[in-house]
């Protein structure tokens, strides 16, 4: 067990060797709560790289106010967050206009750009539905729904990575909750009723 | 909402615990380590524009100073040219016609 707090002085100081000691322990972590908003094994790579790279650059800035774990949750979080921002705005301006419903605007995801590595086969069009369901959830709802119930962390330690308290979060995944089972409902309109 | 609705749907919700957790693809951090030796370089060696503007800056700044030293060295009071005394300055050329 390597002490953190020496590695990431080491990480301030330059050194590549610290930086890949902290990527073996957090890089599975980060890809799967990545994966989670990108749904796709290749731009959360990209954003895999980019959350390390400024966890290398930044390394000396970090005051040890948090954990590292908090501080690297909140790196992936907000990278996470503007690649989607990023893909919305160049889907808008985009030419693929067939990409829009004709009558809200809103963007249509295809199950082919879904790729999960972690969904298999049989599941894939389910868990395509939830996740374009949890796509429709908005920034902090969304990632207090993630970070809870798909990287399974405590809502005390999501509340320290989104700056909110745990009554806040609790909040979050509730309402987050009943936003999915709407979506889903319209996703499913005919099941489950007997 | 009826319960068997509800129901269908916390399960629906559930199969989220059944994906398992994705792994880092391999090779990721030879590709981190790349970009990071790739910015250093960049950030190392000035990129050729900004040379070109530096360079011509500096040749602005430099022939600006010339040009005012040269100002300043130029003798302000007027010297008049010696007069060389086997010059004749008066020619009375016509004087007896």
């Amino acid at each position: 067990m390597i002490n953190e707090e020496c590695c990431i002085r080491s990480i301030a100081s330059g050194s590549e060797e610290a930086l890949k000691q902290l990527y073996l322990i957090y890089s599975d972590r980060m890809y799967n709560t990545i994966i989670s908003y990108t749904n796709n094994a290749e731009d959360a790579e990209e954003v895999l790289q980019d959350v390390f790279i400024t966890v290398f650059h930044t390394a000396s800035r970090f005051k040890f106010d948090s954990s590292v774990s908090t501080w690297i949750y909140r790196i992936a979080v907000n990278k996470s967050l503007d690649l989607l921002r990023k893909r919305n705005s160049q889907k808008r301006k985009g030419l693929f206009t067939s990409l829009y419903k004709k009558d809200t605007g809103e963007i249509q995801f295809e199950i082919s750009d879904f790729d999960h590595p972690g969904v298999e086969m049989e599941n894939k069009e389910d868990a395509w539905l939830i996740f374009r369901a949890i796509d429709t959830l908005n920034e902090n709802q969304k990632t207090a729904f993630i970070l809870t119930h798909i990287e399974g962390l405590p809502q005390k330690e999501v509340g320290e990575i989104m700056n909110l308290t745990r009554q806040s979060v609790n909040s979050l995944v509730q309402r987050a909750k009943v936003k999915l089972k709407i979506e889903l409902e319209k996703f499913y309109p005919h099941r489950g009723n007997k | 909402m009826s319960v068997d609705k509800e129901k269908w749907l916390e399960e629906k919700l559930g199969i989220i615990t059944k994906i398992e957790r994705a792994k880092a693809p391999e090779g990721t951090f030879t590709k981190i380590q790349q970009k990071i030796s790739k910015q250093n370089g960049e950030h190392s060696k000035p990129r050729f524009e900004w040379v070109a503007v530096a360079a011509v800056i500096l040749l602005a700044v430099s022939s600006n100073a010339i040009v005012v030293s040269n100002y300043f060295s130029v003798s302000e009071v007027f010297e008049p040219p010696k007069k060389d005394p086997y010059v004749i300055s008066e020619f009375s050329l016509y004087e007896n016609e």
